[in-house]
Protein backbone atom coordinates (compact mmCIF):
# COMPACT_ATOMS: atom_id res chain seq x y z
CA UNK A 1 0.00 0.00 0.00
CA UNK A 2 1.04 3.77 -0.80
CA UNK A 3 1.92 5.86 2.23
CA UNK A 4 -0.70 8.44 2.99
CA UNK A 5 0.57 11.91 1.67
CA UNK A 6 -2.05 15.04 1.36
CA UNK A 7 -5.16 14.95 1.27
CA UNK A 8 -6.78 16.05 -2.30
CA UNK A 9 -10.40 16.31 -0.73
CA UNK A 10 -11.56 16.47 2.58
CA UNK A 11 -14.99 16.14 3.76
CA UNK A 12 -16.18 17.11 7.39
CA UNK A 13 -19.46 16.37 8.37
CA UNK A 14 -20.60 16.85 5.02
CA UNK A 15 -24.43 16.27 4.04
CA UNK A 16 -26.08 16.85 0.74
CA UNK A 17 -29.64 16.63 0.04
CA UNK A 18 -30.23 17.30 -3.69
CA UNK A 19 -32.80 19.39 -4.83
CA UNK A 20 -35.02 16.92 -6.38
CA UNK A 21 -34.84 14.81 -3.51
CA UNK A 22 -36.44 14.47 0.07
CA UNK A 23 -33.61 12.42 1.51
CA UNK A 24 -29.88 13.03 1.96
CA UNK A 25 -27.40 11.37 -0.50
CA UNK A 26 -24.67 12.19 2.10
CA UNK A 27 -24.93 12.09 6.00
CA UNK A 28 -22.77 13.62 7.91
CA UNK A 29 -20.02 12.22 6.27
CA UNK A 30 -16.42 13.15 7.41
CA UNK A 31 -13.61 11.85 5.10
CA UNK A 32 -10.05 12.33 3.45
CA UNK A 33 -9.25 11.45 0.12
CA UNK A 34 -5.19 11.13 -0.33
CA UNK A 35 -2.67 11.98 -3.25
CA UNK A 36 -1.07 8.70 -4.74
CA UNK A 37 -3.66 6.42 -3.76
CA UNK A 38 -6.40 3.99 -5.40
CA UNK A 39 -9.41 4.92 -3.00
CA UNK A 40 -11.91 1.83 -4.05
CA UNK A 41 -15.64 3.09 -3.06
CA UNK A 42 -18.14 1.11 -2.67
CA UNK A 43 -21.59 0.34 -0.90
CA UNK A 44 -25.25 -1.09 -2.21
CA UNK A 45 -27.53 0.70 -4.26
CA UNK A 46 -28.37 4.10 -2.95
CA UNK A 47 -25.55 4.32 -0.46
CA UNK A 48 -24.16 7.76 -1.79
CA UNK A 49 -21.66 6.35 -3.93
CA UNK A 50 -22.11 8.23 -7.50
CA UNK A 51 -22.66 11.50 -5.17
CA UNK A 52 -19.25 11.18 -3.75
CA UNK A 53 -17.45 11.12 -7.27
CA UNK A 54 -20.02 13.88 -8.45
CA UNK A 55 -18.61 16.10 -5.66
CA UNK A 56 -14.97 15.76 -5.35
CA UNK A 57 -15.51 16.21 -9.25
CA UNK A 58 -17.01 19.49 -8.37
CA UNK A 59 -20.25 19.11 -10.12
CA UNK A 60 -22.15 19.61 -6.74
CA UNK A 61 -23.57 21.77 -6.54
CA UNK A 62 -22.57 24.22 -9.33
CA UNK A 63 -24.66 21.75 -11.66
CA UNK A 64 -26.35 19.41 -9.47
CA UNK A 65 -28.27 21.76 -7.01
CA UNK A 66 -28.66 20.66 -3.37
CA UNK A 67 -28.78 21.67 0.32
CA UNK A 68 -25.53 21.34 1.91
CA UNK A 69 -24.55 21.59 5.28
CA UNK A 70 -20.67 20.54 7.06
CA UNK A 71 -18.17 21.32 4.40
CA UNK A 72 -16.12 19.84 1.60
CA UNK A 73 -12.92 21.03 0.56
CA UNK A 74 -11.56 19.22 -3.35
CA UNK A 75 -7.85 20.89 -3.47
CA UNK A 76 -8.19 23.48 -1.07
CA UNK A 77 -11.61 24.90 -2.96
CA UNK A 78 -14.79 25.08 -0.62
CA UNK A 79 -17.20 22.74 -2.97
CA UNK A 80 -19.94 25.74 -2.74
CA UNK A 81 -17.91 28.81 -3.72
CA UNK A 82 -15.64 27.46 -6.02
CA UNK A 83 -16.67 28.08 -9.92
CA UNK A 84 -16.55 24.59 -11.60
CA UNK A 85 -13.50 24.78 -13.96
CA UNK A 86 -11.30 25.36 -10.31
CA UNK A 87 -11.48 21.40 -9.32
CA UNK A 88 -12.26 20.07 -13.09
CA UNK A 89 -9.64 21.34 -14.54
CA UNK A 90 -7.65 19.17 -12.05
CA UNK A 91 -9.99 16.49 -12.02
CA UNK A 92 -11.33 13.89 -14.48
CA UNK A 93 -14.44 11.69 -14.24
CA UNK A 94 -15.24 8.72 -16.04
CA UNK A 95 -18.81 7.67 -15.92
CA UNK A 96 -20.59 4.04 -15.67
CA UNK A 97 -21.95 5.01 -19.35
CA UNK A 98 -19.06 4.63 -22.34
CA UNK A 99 -20.99 6.30 -24.97
CA UNK A 100 -22.93 9.34 -22.93
CA UNK A 101 -19.89 10.90 -21.48
CA UNK A 102 -18.53 11.22 -25.48
CA UNK A 103 -19.29 15.06 -26.48
CA UNK A 104 -21.42 13.62 -29.53
CA UNK A 105 -20.15 16.44 -31.32
CA UNK A 106 -16.84 15.29 -33.10
CA UNK A 107 -16.60 12.70 -36.61
CA UNK A 108 -12.71 11.23 -34.87
CA UNK A 109 -11.44 9.54 -31.65
CA UNK A 110 -8.78 11.99 -32.30
CA UNK A 111 -11.04 15.42 -32.07
CA UNK A 112 -13.22 13.66 -29.02
CA UNK A 113 -9.41 13.39 -27.17
CA UNK A 114 -8.33 17.54 -28.82
CA UNK A 115 -12.44 18.78 -27.82
CA UNK A 116 -11.06 20.04 -24.31
CA UNK A 117 -7.39 20.90 -25.02
CA UNK A 118 -9.17 23.60 -27.29
CA UNK A 119 -11.70 24.52 -24.85
CA UNK A 120 -7.84 25.42 -22.35
CA UNK A 121 -7.05 27.56 -25.71
CA UNK A 122 -3.88 25.67 -26.05
CA UNK A 123 -1.73 25.90 -29.05
CA UNK A 124 -2.33 23.68 -32.00
CA UNK A 125 1.07 22.08 -31.88
CA UNK A 126 1.05 21.29 -28.30
CA UNK A 127 -2.68 19.98 -28.77
CA UNK A 128 -1.44 17.34 -31.51
CA UNK A 129 1.14 16.42 -29.33
CA UNK A 130 -1.00 15.85 -26.30
CA UNK A 131 -3.52 13.91 -27.95
CA UNK A 132 -1.43 11.58 -29.68
CA UNK A 133 0.71 10.98 -26.17
CA UNK A 134 -2.73 10.54 -24.43
CA UNK A 135 -3.90 8.07 -27.34
CA UNK A 136 -0.60 6.09 -26.92
CA UNK A 137 -0.88 5.76 -23.41
CA UNK A 138 -4.19 4.09 -23.56
CA UNK A 139 -3.55 1.82 -26.48
CA UNK A 140 -5.96 3.78 -28.68
CA UNK A 141 -3.48 5.70 -31.36
CA UNK A 142 -4.27 2.98 -33.96
CA UNK A 143 -7.98 4.08 -34.42
CA UNK A 144 -7.18 7.56 -34.07
CA UNK A 145 -9.35 8.72 -37.28
CA UNK A 146 -12.23 6.38 -36.21
CA UNK A 147 -15.64 7.83 -35.74
CA UNK A 148 -16.05 7.53 -31.38
CA UNK A 149 -19.06 5.83 -31.72
CA UNK A 150 -17.13 3.04 -33.59
CA UNK A 151 -15.67 1.99 -30.78
CA UNK A 152 -15.99 -0.53 -28.86
CA UNK A 153 -17.24 0.10 -24.92
CA UNK A 154 -13.85 -0.95 -23.47
CA UNK A 155 -12.43 1.41 -26.11
CA UNK A 156 -15.10 4.15 -24.82
CA UNK A 157 -14.01 4.14 -21.22
CA UNK A 158 -10.27 4.27 -22.38
CA UNK A 159 -10.78 7.20 -24.50
CA UNK A 160 -12.73 8.33 -22.02
CA UNK A 161 -9.56 8.42 -19.73
CA UNK A 162 -7.50 9.57 -22.35
CA UNK A 163 -9.48 12.92 -22.74
CA UNK A 164 -8.39 13.44 -19.26
CA UNK A 165 -5.08 12.19 -19.46
CA UNK A 166 -4.71 14.72 -22.62
CA UNK A 167 -5.32 17.78 -20.05
CA UNK A 168 -2.70 15.97 -17.54
CA UNK A 169 -5.28 15.62 -14.93
CA UNK A 170 -3.60 13.79 -11.63
CA UNK A 171 -6.87 12.77 -10.23
CA UNK A 172 -9.49 10.19 -11.87
CA UNK A 173 -12.37 10.01 -10.54
CA UNK A 174 -14.01 6.59 -12.49
CA UNK A 175 -18.04 5.61 -11.60
CA UNK A 176 -18.48 2.05 -11.91
CA UNK A 177 -16.61 2.20 -14.64
CA UNK A 178 -17.41 -1.45 -15.84
CA UNK A 179 -20.53 -1.64 -14.89
CA UNK A 180 -21.67 -1.83 -18.05
CA UNK A 181 -18.87 -3.39 -19.76
CA UNK A 182 -17.90 -6.96 -20.84
CA UNK A 183 -15.34 -9.28 -19.49
CA UNK A 184 -12.82 -7.95 -22.50
CA UNK A 185 -13.55 -4.43 -21.98
CA UNK A 186 -13.73 -4.77 -18.15
CA UNK A 187 -9.67 -5.66 -18.21
CA UNK A 188 -8.95 -3.42 -20.46
CA UNK A 189 -9.67 -0.75 -18.59
CA UNK A 190 -8.61 -2.02 -15.50
CA UNK A 191 -5.24 -2.95 -16.32
CA UNK A 192 -5.13 0.76 -17.99
CA UNK A 193 -6.24 1.72 -14.71
CA UNK A 194 -3.45 -0.31 -13.28
CA UNK A 195 -0.34 1.67 -15.33
CA UNK A 196 -1.99 4.44 -14.35
CA UNK A 197 -1.65 4.02 -11.01
CA UNK A 198 2.32 2.67 -11.73
CA UNK A 199 3.25 6.20 -12.89
CA UNK A 200 1.65 7.54 -9.30
CA UNK A 201 -2.17 8.80 -10.72
CA UNK A 202 -4.44 9.71 -8.10
CA UNK A 203 -7.16 7.42 -8.50
CA UNK A 204 -10.64 7.43 -7.27
CA UNK A 205 -12.69 3.89 -8.06
CA UNK A 206 -16.49 3.92 -7.38
CA UNK A 207 -17.66 0.15 -7.61
CA UNK A 208 -20.16 -2.57 -6.58
CA UNK A 209 -18.08 -5.58 -7.76
CA UNK A 210 -15.22 -5.27 -6.20
CA UNK A 211 -13.21 -8.43 -7.67
CA UNK A 212 -11.83 -6.98 -10.60
CA UNK A 213 -10.28 -3.52 -8.33
CA UNK A 214 -9.02 -5.24 -5.06
CA UNK A 215 -5.58 -6.54 -6.35
CA UNK A 216 -4.91 -2.68 -6.90
CA UNK A 217 -6.45 -0.98 -4.69
CA UNK A 218 -4.71 1.11 -1.71
CA UNK A 219 -7.86 1.61 0.41
CA UNK A 220 -11.64 0.28 0.56
CA UNK A 221 -13.95 2.91 1.68
CA UNK A 222 -17.67 1.70 2.17
CA UNK A 223 -20.49 3.64 2.23
CA UNK A 224 -23.91 3.09 3.37
CA UNK A 225 -27.26 5.04 3.46
CA UNK A 226 -25.15 8.28 2.93
CA UNK A 227 -22.80 7.45 5.95
CA UNK A 228 -19.30 6.20 6.24
CA UNK A 229 -19.41 2.53 7.22
CA UNK A 230 -15.66 1.39 7.23
CA UNK A 231 -12.44 2.72 6.09
CA UNK A 232 -9.35 0.71 5.74
CA UNK A 233 -7.21 -1.37 3.84
CA UNK A 234 -8.53 -3.98 1.52
CA UNK A 235 -7.65 -6.74 2.71
CA UNK A 236 -8.70 -5.83 6.59
CA UNK A 237 -11.88 -5.20 5.98
CA UNK A 238 -12.63 -7.73 3.44
CA UNK A 239 -11.43 -10.33 6.19
CA UNK A 240 -13.67 -8.80 9.01
CA UNK A 241 -16.34 -7.34 7.13
CA UNK A 242 -19.20 -8.04 10.09
CA UNK A 243 -22.54 -6.95 9.22
CA UNK A 244 -21.58 -4.85 6.05
CA UNK A 245 -21.17 -8.70 4.39
CA UNK A 246 -24.65 -8.60 3.63
CA UNK A 247 -24.64 -5.38 2.27
CA UNK A 248 -21.53 -5.39 -0.50
CA UNK A 249 -20.43 -7.77 -3.29
CA UNK A 250 -17.94 -10.19 -1.80
CA UNK A 251 -15.75 -11.40 -4.30
CA UNK A 252 -15.67 -15.57 -4.51
CA UNK A 253 -12.79 -15.79 -3.67
CA UNK A 254 -12.61 -13.86 -0.30
CA UNK A 255 -15.46 -16.02 0.92
CA UNK A 256 -13.84 -19.24 0.07
CA UNK A 257 -11.35 -18.16 1.90
CA UNK A 258 -13.57 -17.33 4.77
CA UNK A 259 -15.92 -20.29 4.24
CA UNK A 260 -12.02 -22.64 4.55
CA UNK A 261 -11.24 -20.38 7.40
CA UNK A 262 -13.90 -20.90 9.31
CA UNK A 263 -14.16 -24.65 8.72
CA UNK A 264 -9.91 -24.56 10.24
CA UNK A 265 -8.20 -24.71 7.31
CA UNK A 266 -4.96 -22.95 8.03
CA UNK A 267 -5.10 -19.79 5.52
CA UNK A 268 -3.23 -15.89 5.90
CA UNK A 269 -5.00 -13.92 8.25
CA UNK A 270 -5.57 -11.24 5.74
CA UNK A 271 -8.20 -11.14 2.87
CA UNK A 272 -6.77 -12.73 -0.74
CA UNK A 273 -7.21 -9.45 -2.48
CA UNK A 274 -6.96 -11.66 -6.00
CA UNK A 275 -7.73 -15.45 -7.12
CA UNK A 276 -3.71 -15.77 -7.50
CA UNK A 277 -3.67 -14.34 -3.71
CA UNK A 278 -6.18 -17.17 -2.62
CA UNK A 279 -4.05 -19.56 -4.47
CA UNK A 280 -0.86 -18.71 -2.83
CA UNK A 281 -2.41 -18.31 0.42
CA UNK A 282 -3.99 -22.52 -0.18
CA UNK A 283 -0.46 -23.58 -1.53
CA UNK A 284 0.94 -22.13 1.47
CA UNK A 285 -1.64 -24.00 3.45
CA UNK A 286 -0.79 -27.13 2.16
CA UNK A 287 2.82 -27.22 1.95
CA UNK A 288 2.33 -26.49 5.98
CA UNK A 289 0.38 -29.55 6.14
CA UNK A 290 -2.73 -26.42 7.52
CA UNK B 1 -9.95 16.58 -44.04
CA UNK B 2 -9.07 15.42 -47.76
CA UNK B 3 -9.19 11.77 -48.99
CA UNK B 4 -9.95 9.20 -51.60
CA UNK B 5 -13.39 9.52 -52.59
CA UNK B 6 -15.75 6.82 -51.09
CA UNK B 7 -17.65 4.53 -53.52
CA UNK B 8 -21.92 4.82 -53.76
CA UNK B 9 -24.21 4.16 -51.31
CA UNK B 10 -26.92 4.23 -49.11
CA UNK B 11 -24.86 5.14 -46.30
CA UNK B 12 -22.63 7.82 -48.01
CA UNK B 13 -26.02 9.83 -49.42
CA UNK B 14 -27.29 9.90 -45.72
CA UNK B 15 -23.86 11.57 -44.58
CA UNK B 16 -24.00 15.22 -44.87
CA UNK B 17 -20.22 15.67 -45.43
CA UNK B 18 -18.22 14.39 -48.20
CA UNK B 19 -14.48 14.22 -48.70
CA UNK B 20 -13.32 15.81 -51.69
CA UNK B 21 -10.98 18.33 -53.27
CA UNK B 22 -13.44 19.97 -55.71
CA UNK B 23 -13.13 23.58 -56.26
CA UNK B 24 -16.35 23.88 -54.44
CA UNK B 25 -14.53 22.05 -51.45
CA UNK B 26 -11.53 24.81 -51.53
CA UNK B 27 -14.84 27.63 -51.34
CA UNK B 28 -14.46 29.32 -47.53
CA UNK B 29 -17.35 27.62 -45.19
CA UNK B 30 -18.64 31.30 -44.94
CA UNK B 31 -18.45 31.83 -48.88
CA UNK B 32 -21.02 28.82 -49.24
CA UNK B 33 -23.35 29.80 -46.53
CA UNK B 34 -23.84 33.24 -47.33
CA UNK B 35 -24.38 32.65 -51.03
CA UNK B 36 -27.50 30.37 -49.97
CA UNK B 37 -29.28 33.05 -48.86
CA UNK B 38 -29.27 34.94 -52.33
CA UNK B 39 -29.94 31.58 -54.10
CA UNK B 40 -32.72 31.06 -52.35
CA UNK B 41 -34.40 34.75 -52.50
CA UNK B 42 -33.83 34.37 -56.16
CA UNK B 43 -35.90 31.36 -56.61
CA UNK B 44 -38.64 33.79 -55.55
CA UNK B 45 -38.33 35.96 -58.60
CA UNK B 46 -41.29 35.43 -60.65
CA UNK B 47 -44.35 33.92 -59.85
CA UNK B 48 -43.81 30.84 -62.17
CA UNK B 49 -41.35 28.26 -62.23
CA UNK B 50 -39.22 29.32 -65.05
CA UNK B 51 -36.74 31.04 -62.23
CA UNK B 52 -36.02 28.50 -59.83
CA UNK B 53 -36.25 25.89 -62.28
CA UNK B 54 -33.56 27.67 -64.28
CA UNK B 55 -31.38 27.87 -61.33
CA UNK B 56 -32.06 23.88 -60.66
CA UNK B 57 -30.80 23.37 -63.98
CA UNK B 58 -27.81 25.39 -63.55
CA UNK B 59 -26.90 24.46 -60.24
CA UNK B 60 -27.61 20.57 -61.17
CA UNK B 61 -25.21 21.24 -64.08
CA UNK B 62 -22.44 22.66 -62.77
CA UNK B 63 -22.59 20.11 -59.76
CA UNK B 64 -22.38 17.35 -62.01
CA UNK B 65 -19.86 18.70 -64.41
CA UNK B 66 -18.00 19.29 -60.96
CA UNK B 67 -18.09 15.62 -60.19
CA UNK B 68 -20.23 15.91 -57.51
CA UNK B 69 -23.82 14.17 -58.50
CA UNK B 70 -23.44 13.16 -55.24
CA UNK B 71 -25.00 16.61 -53.87
CA UNK B 72 -27.98 15.84 -56.05
CA UNK B 73 -29.05 12.62 -54.90
CA UNK B 74 -28.10 14.10 -51.33
CA UNK B 75 -30.93 16.87 -52.37
CA UNK B 76 -33.09 14.83 -53.78
CA UNK B 77 -33.42 11.89 -50.99
CA UNK B 78 -33.93 15.06 -48.51
CA UNK B 79 -36.61 16.48 -51.14
CA UNK B 80 -38.66 13.79 -52.82
CA UNK B 81 -41.17 12.88 -49.33
CA UNK B 82 -41.67 16.81 -48.98
CA UNK B 83 -42.07 17.09 -52.97
CA UNK B 84 -44.80 14.21 -52.97
CA UNK B 85 -46.90 15.90 -50.02
CA UNK B 86 -46.81 19.29 -52.13
CA UNK B 87 -48.20 17.63 -55.31
CA UNK B 88 -50.61 15.69 -52.98
CA UNK B 89 -51.88 18.71 -50.36
CA UNK B 90 -52.27 20.98 -54.13
CA UNK B 91 -52.62 18.72 -57.03
CA UNK B 92 -55.65 16.05 -55.16
CA UNK B 93 -56.60 17.28 -51.72
CA UNK B 94 -57.04 21.12 -52.06
CA UNK B 95 -59.94 22.37 -53.55
CA UNK B 96 -59.81 25.09 -56.43
CA UNK B 97 -62.43 26.71 -58.83
CA UNK B 98 -61.45 26.17 -61.69
CA UNK B 99 -61.85 22.40 -64.06
CA UNK B 100 -59.85 19.47 -63.00
CA UNK B 101 -57.29 18.22 -65.69
CA UNK B 102 -58.37 14.56 -64.54
CA UNK B 103 -61.15 13.20 -62.58
CA UNK B 104 -61.66 8.87 -60.68
CA UNK B 105 -64.63 9.02 -58.90
CA UNK B 106 -64.07 11.46 -55.61
CA UNK B 107 -60.58 12.01 -57.20
CA UNK B 108 -59.54 15.00 -59.40
CA UNK B 109 -56.18 16.38 -60.10
CA UNK B 110 -56.36 20.02 -60.65
CA UNK B 111 -53.39 21.69 -62.77
CA UNK B 112 -53.47 25.02 -61.09
CA UNK B 113 -52.69 23.38 -58.14
CA UNK B 114 -50.10 21.19 -60.19
CA UNK B 115 -48.31 24.57 -61.02
CA UNK B 116 -48.62 25.52 -57.56
CA UNK B 117 -47.11 22.52 -56.04
CA UNK B 118 -44.42 22.52 -58.81
CA UNK B 119 -43.07 26.28 -58.09
CA UNK B 120 -43.59 25.51 -54.65
CA UNK B 121 -40.97 22.63 -54.74
CA UNK B 122 -38.69 24.44 -56.78
CA UNK B 123 -38.43 27.32 -54.84
CA UNK B 124 -38.07 24.36 -51.82
CA UNK B 125 -35.43 22.88 -54.36
CA UNK B 126 -33.18 25.78 -54.56
CA UNK B 127 -32.80 25.94 -50.67
CA UNK B 128 -31.93 22.57 -50.13
CA UNK B 129 -29.42 21.93 -53.07
CA UNK B 130 -27.76 25.75 -51.79
CA UNK B 131 -27.65 24.18 -48.45
CA UNK B 132 -26.80 20.83 -49.24
CA UNK B 133 -24.09 22.25 -51.66
CA UNK B 134 -22.34 24.30 -48.89
CA UNK B 135 -22.62 21.68 -45.81
CA UNK B 136 -21.82 18.54 -47.89
CA UNK B 137 -18.62 20.30 -49.27
CA UNK B 138 -16.98 21.10 -45.61
CA UNK B 139 -16.24 19.10 -42.62
CA UNK B 140 -18.21 20.09 -39.64
CA UNK B 141 -15.18 20.57 -37.70
CA UNK B 142 -13.53 23.49 -40.16
CA UNK B 143 -17.52 25.22 -40.47
CA UNK B 144 -17.20 25.07 -36.63
CA UNK B 145 -13.79 26.75 -36.82
CA UNK B 146 -14.51 28.83 -39.16
CA UNK B 147 -17.85 29.95 -37.46
CA UNK B 148 -15.87 30.63 -34.05
CA UNK B 149 -12.87 32.45 -35.99
CA UNK B 150 -15.85 34.78 -36.77
CA UNK B 151 -17.33 35.16 -32.77
CA UNK B 152 -19.90 32.94 -33.13
CA UNK B 153 -20.74 31.32 -29.69
CA UNK B 154 -18.98 27.68 -29.10
CA UNK B 155 -22.20 26.95 -27.45
CA UNK B 156 -24.14 27.76 -30.77
CA UNK B 157 -21.45 25.99 -32.92
CA UNK B 158 -21.51 22.69 -30.31
CA UNK B 159 -25.31 22.65 -30.85
CA UNK B 160 -25.00 22.61 -34.68
CA UNK B 161 -22.32 19.85 -34.66
CA UNK B 162 -24.29 17.70 -31.76
CA UNK B 163 -27.36 18.58 -34.02
CA UNK B 164 -25.72 17.12 -37.06
CA UNK B 165 -24.50 13.50 -35.16
CA UNK B 166 -28.10 13.33 -33.25
CA UNK B 167 -29.79 10.84 -35.96
CA UNK B 168 -26.79 8.33 -36.25
CA UNK B 169 -26.70 8.41 -32.16
CA UNK B 170 -30.19 8.06 -31.73
CA UNK B 171 -30.34 5.29 -34.36
CA UNK B 172 -27.25 3.55 -32.67
CA UNK B 173 -29.79 4.17 -29.30
CA UNK B 174 -32.37 2.68 -30.37
CA UNK B 175 -30.46 -0.39 -32.37
CA UNK B 176 -29.09 -1.10 -28.61
CA UNK B 177 -32.74 -1.39 -26.74
CA UNK B 178 -33.70 -3.42 -29.68
CA UNK B 179 -31.30 -6.04 -29.46
CA UNK B 180 -31.28 -5.84 -25.47
CA UNK B 181 -35.45 -6.50 -26.10
CA UNK B 182 -35.10 -9.25 -28.50
CA UNK B 183 -32.85 -11.21 -26.55
CA UNK B 184 -34.79 -11.23 -23.89
CA UNK B 185 -37.25 -12.71 -27.04
CA UNK B 186 -39.44 -9.61 -27.83
CA UNK B 187 -40.79 -10.26 -30.74
CA UNK B 188 -40.45 -7.66 -33.64
CA UNK B 189 -41.65 -9.46 -36.54
CA UNK B 190 -45.43 -9.78 -37.52
CA UNK B 191 -48.40 -7.74 -38.25
CA UNK B 192 -48.41 -3.95 -38.68
CA UNK B 193 -50.62 -4.14 -34.91
CA UNK B 194 -47.90 -5.93 -33.62
CA UNK B 195 -45.19 -3.94 -35.46
CA UNK B 196 -46.43 -0.44 -33.65
CA UNK B 197 -46.54 -2.32 -30.36
CA UNK B 198 -42.79 -3.05 -30.67
CA UNK B 199 -42.41 0.80 -31.47
CA UNK B 200 -44.34 2.22 -28.09
CA UNK B 201 -42.33 -0.61 -26.51
CA UNK B 202 -38.95 0.52 -27.71
CA UNK B 203 -40.08 4.61 -27.19
CA UNK B 204 -40.41 4.68 -23.73
CA UNK B 205 -36.76 3.40 -22.64
CA UNK B 206 -35.13 5.26 -25.16
CA UNK B 207 -37.04 8.75 -24.18
CA UNK B 208 -35.61 7.64 -20.44
CA UNK B 209 -32.04 6.61 -22.11
CA UNK B 210 -31.43 10.03 -23.86
CA UNK B 211 -32.94 12.14 -21.19
CA UNK B 212 -30.16 9.97 -18.60
CA UNK B 213 -27.72 10.74 -21.52
CA UNK B 214 -28.22 14.40 -21.51
CA UNK B 215 -27.35 14.51 -17.82
CA UNK B 216 -24.47 12.67 -18.16
CA UNK B 217 -23.33 14.49 -21.28
CA UNK B 218 -23.83 17.85 -19.23
CA UNK B 219 -21.41 16.94 -16.75
CA UNK B 220 -18.51 15.17 -19.20
CA UNK B 221 -18.63 18.13 -21.33
CA UNK B 222 -18.34 20.50 -18.05
CA UNK B 223 -15.35 18.31 -16.79
CA UNK B 224 -14.08 18.96 -20.62
CA UNK B 225 -14.18 22.76 -20.09
CA UNK B 226 -17.09 23.61 -21.79
CA UNK B 227 -18.50 26.75 -20.50
CA UNK B 228 -14.67 28.02 -19.46
CA UNK B 229 -14.30 31.31 -20.12
CA UNK B 230 -11.79 32.49 -22.45
CA UNK B 231 -10.32 32.29 -25.83
CA UNK B 232 -10.69 28.45 -27.61
CA UNK B 233 -8.72 27.15 -30.40
CA UNK B 234 -9.10 24.35 -32.86
CA UNK B 235 -6.75 21.82 -34.61
CA UNK B 236 -8.05 22.49 -37.52
CA UNK B 237 -6.17 25.98 -39.69
CA UNK B 238 -9.17 28.18 -41.48
CA UNK B 239 -7.65 30.41 -43.46
CA UNK B 240 -9.70 33.63 -42.33
CA UNK B 241 -10.71 35.34 -46.18
CA UNK B 242 -13.33 36.47 -48.26
CA UNK B 243 -15.46 38.83 -46.10
CA UNK B 244 -15.70 41.54 -48.65
CA UNK B 245 -17.76 38.47 -51.15
CA UNK B 246 -19.57 37.00 -48.51
CA UNK B 247 -20.69 40.38 -47.81
CA UNK B 248 -21.53 40.81 -50.92
CA UNK B 249 -23.47 37.64 -51.54
CA UNK B 250 -25.70 38.71 -48.66
CA UNK B 251 -26.41 42.18 -49.63
CA UNK B 252 -27.32 40.86 -52.77
CA UNK B 253 -30.09 39.52 -51.44
CA UNK B 254 -31.44 42.83 -50.84
CA UNK B 255 -32.40 43.94 -54.31
CA UNK B 256 -33.39 39.91 -55.30
CA UNK B 257 -36.12 40.61 -52.37
CA UNK B 258 -36.96 43.95 -53.33
CA UNK B 259 -37.23 42.07 -57.08
CA UNK B 260 -39.26 38.99 -55.58
CA UNK B 261 -42.01 41.02 -54.14
CA UNK B 262 -42.29 43.68 -57.00
CA UNK B 263 -42.32 40.71 -59.93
Amino acid sequence: MSSRTAAFAAFEQFSLTYDTASTPSLTRLSLDLYDDQLTLVTGPSGSGKSTLARVVAGFVPQLLRGKIEGSARVLGHDVESAPLHAISQSIGIVFDNPFDQLTAATKTVFDETAYALENEGLPRVEIVSRVREALDSVGLAEVAGNHPRRLSGGQSQRLAIACALAQRKPILVLDDPTSQLDPTGTAEVVSMVAKLREEHTTVVVVAQDLRHWLGIADRLVILDEGRLAADGSPAALLAEPGPLAAKIMIPRYVAVWAELRGRGIGLSDTAPLGTDQLVASLQASVRSGG
Amino acid sequence: MEGETPTWSVERIAELYEVGNTWLHRVHPLTKLAAVLPLSVAGFVGDTVRVPAALLIAAAVTLLVSRLGIIVLKSLRLLAPMTIALFVIHGVVRPYESEPIAAWGPISINGEGLALAGTTAARLAVFVIAVTAAMTTVHPKVFATALIQRGVSHKLVYAYLAGAELPPEMKLRATQILDAQQSRGFDTRGSLPRRFRTLFALLKPLLVSSLIGVEMRTLALESRGFSRPGRRTSTVEVEDRGRLLQRSLLLAAIPLLVLAILW
